[in-house]
């Protein structure tokens, strides 16, 4: 065994690299219900683009109200927002529409349009897109309790400082975070809790205890986290069927562990005397926000892309289309401040540089004559980067050698939008897709030669 | 020398599978000369003809190394790959072919140790095989 | 179109147990969309068949090849000169395709690698569902759209059975009663009183019972 003799095939550099100018309007839409919006609109208005703030509300001001639902807002914070809303209002290149709400959009980086209605129903280009709605958290508590709480109301109260810590009032000694309940797993819920948990244990000697079905580790950062929380003497347990709550003044969780054991030698634990069970809440989607998402094929999961690369905070699955505030996690103030300020300048890297050189041979390419349109690439795309339209030379119900002259639908790859992942090369029954600077041939080249 | 056997092709994300290759790579942990790897700019890109082609060509196994579910950077690249990992899965066993010779293996960028392992858990798997039969 | 699903691997296997060297023949239509004979699958089987009879000790050669449609004569030219060297051909179109390739090559065997099931669409992607059953007698128009023959277990065409329970077939709680899905689309079109009129025995003639079906069109006719 040796580590140097493996024989590697490496993704190919493109070998001529044929660079396709496209130009890109400075022109972008902000539909928002969430300061996170107003965040971003000031920013890419203040990079001299032109953007449109799309909201629900009577005027501006009215989401500075929604803060509070959120987060708890000192005078300090209040001001900071006054002259936000301030500068939002009086710059030139932000037009407002008020009282408006998003029913839908389409299209693809350079060329979006947003269904607005409100006053007026008309449809809205931009070429790019920077999106922050609310979301509505619900606590499924197992009975009513004033010591059981949401992540988000729990670090409301953090906010207050350490003595108003349990909503009961007494100090906090002992606390429980309980995730995973339910379906959907969410990474943010074991990051807050690995983070708090520590933080409370190194600062305050709460003894904390994490309840999980599976803790999300998978990024860089979370492992040194997970590390140092262990250290710091956070428990950290693995349950597979829901816990059992119980209790009135003092609160006990009942359920098997199986961290350290096998699968089928669990031990059952009891957490007993709890001051404080904090639960992943579950996230309701605001309507407009699940309309944009779904014209733009986005889907909820697209909307949270958590790339193994931290730095693309804003990113969607989706070119030129980012989010901050709700529509993405959960956050403190001053991490969902950073995070619209990520999103609104990662959106200035898609918008604001006029022309962009986009390299046509790291794209997918269909070719036409094998296509059998029969939509799965279509389907399939992450990008939405493929259409089927009217331009193809054939579909397959024209004959070999007639193709001159017909023109028939056939699959067609944006070449603007198409990030090179090759989903759709792997999915097509017709083999009619291939990565120009990736063919098939290389792969199956690479086989036959080294097996 | 190295040995020839196992011949384990590894399909590799360029997001995760790769970075972890590298990384097991740079801490010295010992991977099998044999293992034949091929970077893919993501999970979803295993396509079954590749897998089946791999396995044709004379692979011993085939180990698809993607992100961690919910980390595909196009969304369902992974769950894709998974899916047809499954289904290629039932066909083997079907043809009388051992199905444990595709794995479907979730590795995070910077764990080249996980990676290693995974790779050395299924070299013994293949061991074990060939000294029943 | 025509959806079909592949055969299970022992039966291709145990057809081709006595060929040394076969054709593998996709079709680029119906089968190719329904992803169950294009040129992808062409290739992935190949390589199952290629495998399963190397390690069984008994190794098979397989060209592979996928043709534009195999319903059509004038296709089967792409076929010809890999069909001299081989000693059969496994097809992967429909039942249809089999068949023309049995036809256009007579001296050899032409063997089916799909099951050919019913005509149908993509509900969702990757779920096929049956709508027509090629009955040659249409009756739509009486009944909001929604076929009775096909989609109806028993093909009742008076309204439901029995058996119809909370708008599920009493086949099985998966399947939606027809009948129920015909009720809920004429109400919706204000059309209920359609259902008074009584349709009458269906003449099948025109269906299976009149044997094989046969289209002459005089004014098509080169
Ligand atoms: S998946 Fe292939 S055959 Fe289907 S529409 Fe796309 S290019 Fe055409
Ligand atoms: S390579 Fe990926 S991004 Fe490009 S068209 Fe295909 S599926 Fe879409
Ligand atoms: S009535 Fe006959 S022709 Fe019409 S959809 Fe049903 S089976 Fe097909
Ligand atoms: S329950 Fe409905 S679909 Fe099923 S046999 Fe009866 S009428 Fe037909």
């Amino acid at each position: 065994m040796s580590t140097q003799m493996n024989s590697v095939l490496r993704l190919p550099e493109s070998l001529t690299p044929e660079i396709q100018e496209i130009s890109i309007a400075p022109v972008v839409a902000v539909p928002t219900d969430h300061p996170a919006g107003l965040i971003m609109a000031d920013y890419l208005a203040s990079m001299g683009l032109k953007v449109t703030l799309i909201h629900p509300f009577e005027t501006v001001g009215a989401i500075l109200e929604t803060l509070n639902e959120e987060f708890v807002i000192d005078s300090a914070v209040e001001e900071r927002f006054l002259a936000l809303i301030a500068r939002v209002e009086e710059n030139k290149n932000i037009s407002v529409l008020n009282n408006t709400r998003v029913s839908g959009g389409k299209g693809w980086w350079g060329d979006f349009s947003l269904l607005v209605d409100g006053e007026k129903e008309e449809a809205l280009k931009a070429s790019g897109i920077a999106f922050a709605y609310r979301k509505q958290a619900v606590v499924k508590k197992p009975f009513e309790n004033d010591a059981i709480i949401g992540f988000r109301e729990f670090s409301a109260l953090l906010l207050k400082g350490k003595e108003s810590i349990t909503p009961t009032g007494k100090a906090l000694q002992k606390l429980a975070f309980v995730l995973d309940l339910g379906k959907r797993d969410e990474k943010w819920a074991s990051m807050t809790a690995i983070k708090l948990g520590t933080y409370l244990k190194k600062a305050f000697g709460v003894q904390v205890s994490i309840l999980c079905r599976e803790l999300k580790v998978s990024s860089d950062g979370m492992e040194k986290a997970y590390r140092e929380a262990r250290e710091a003497g956070v428990i950290i347990y693995k349950y597979l069927d829901e816990p059992q709550f119980e209790g009135g003044a003092s609160l006990s969780i009942n359920f098997r562990d199986t961290s350290f054991m096998s699968d089928d030698n669990p031990l059952d634990v009891s957490l007993e005397g709890l001051d404080l069970v904090v639960l992943q809440e579950s996230f309701v989607t605001a309507e407009d926000e699940k309309a944009l998402l779904d014209g733009l094929h986005i889907g909820l999961e697209g909307a949270y892309v958590a790339p193994n690369n931290p730095q693309f905070a804003g990113r969607t699955s989706r070119k030129g289309v980012v989010a901050a505030g709700n529509s993405r996690l959960p956050e403190t103030l001053a991490d969902m401040e950073t995070t619209a300020l990520a999103a609104a300048e990662e959106l200035y890297q898609w918008t604001g540089n006029g022309t962009y050189g986009i390299d046509v041979q790291r794209v997918a390419e269909v070719d036409p004559s094998k296509c059998a349109t029969c939509l799965t690439c279509y389907r399939i795309c992450p990008h939405h980067s493929i259409r089927i339209e009217p331009y193809g030379e054939r579909n397959v119900y024209i004959t070999k050698g007639e193709k001159e002259g017909a023109t028939w639908e056939a699959a067609r790859v944006l070449v603007e939008t198409c990030d090179g992942c090759g989903l759709c090369v792997s999915e097509c029954p017709a083999k009619a897709i291939q990565l120009i600077y990736y063919p098939d041939m290389d792969v199956y080249g690479f086989l036959k030669e080294n097996l | 020398m190295g040995s020839e056997k196992p011949k384990i092709v590894a399909f590799c994300c360029e997001e995760s599978g790769m970075p972890a290759y590298e990384h097991a790579k740079s801490l010295g942990l010992p991977l099998p000369d044999a293992l034949k790897v091929i970077a893919l700019p993501c999970g979803g890109k295993a396509e079954t003809g590749y897998i089946m082609k791999a396995l044709d060509e004379g692979a011993d196994a085939v180990m698809i190394f993607a992100c961690y579910e919910g980390n595909c950077k196009y969304v369902q690249g992974n769950i894709r790959a998974k899916k047809r990992v499954d289904y290629l899965k039932t066909r083997l066993e079907s043809l009388g072919i051992l199905p444990e010779k595709i794995a479907f293996c979730p590795v995070a960028p910077a764990s080249g140790a996980r990676f290693a392992e995974m790779v050395q858990e299924e070299v013994q798997a293949l061991d074990s095989r060939e000294n029943k039969s | 179109m025509i959806i079909a699903e592949q055969k299970p691997m022992e039966e291709i296997l145990e057809m081709l147990a006595p060929y040394k060297k076969i054709l593998l023949a996709g079709c680029g239509a119906c089968v190719t969309v329904c992803q169950a004979g294009g040129e992808k699958e062409v290739g992935v089987l190949a390589s199952q068949i290629r495998l399963a009879r190397k390690d069984a000790g008994n190794p098979i050669e397989v060209l592979e090849m996928t043709m534009t449609r195999q319903c059509e004569p004038e296709f089967m030219e792409e076929a010809e000169d890999a069909m001299k060297e081989v000693d059969a051909v496994l097809s992967i179109a429909c039942g249809i395709g089999v068949q023309l390739m049995a036809k256009t090559f007579f001296d050899k065997p032409a063997l089916p690698g799909l099951n050919t099931t019913f005509l149908g669409f993509p509900e969702e992607h990757g779920v096929f569902t049956e709508r027509c059953a090629a009955c040659g007698n249409c009756v739509l128009h009486l009944t909001g759209g929604i076929c009775p023959i096909a989609r109806c277990s028993k093909s009742l065409l008076n309204g439901p059975c029995g058996g119809s329970q909370d708008g599920k077939c009493e086949i099985s709680p998966d399947v939606e009663c027809a009948w129920q899905l015909i009720y809920d689309r004429l109400k919706a079109l204000g059309q209920l009183e359609n259902l008074e009129n009584i349709i009458p025995p269906k003449k099948w003639i025109t269906s299976r019972d009149g044997g094989p079906r046969k289209i002459v069109r005089e004014d098509l006719r080169i």
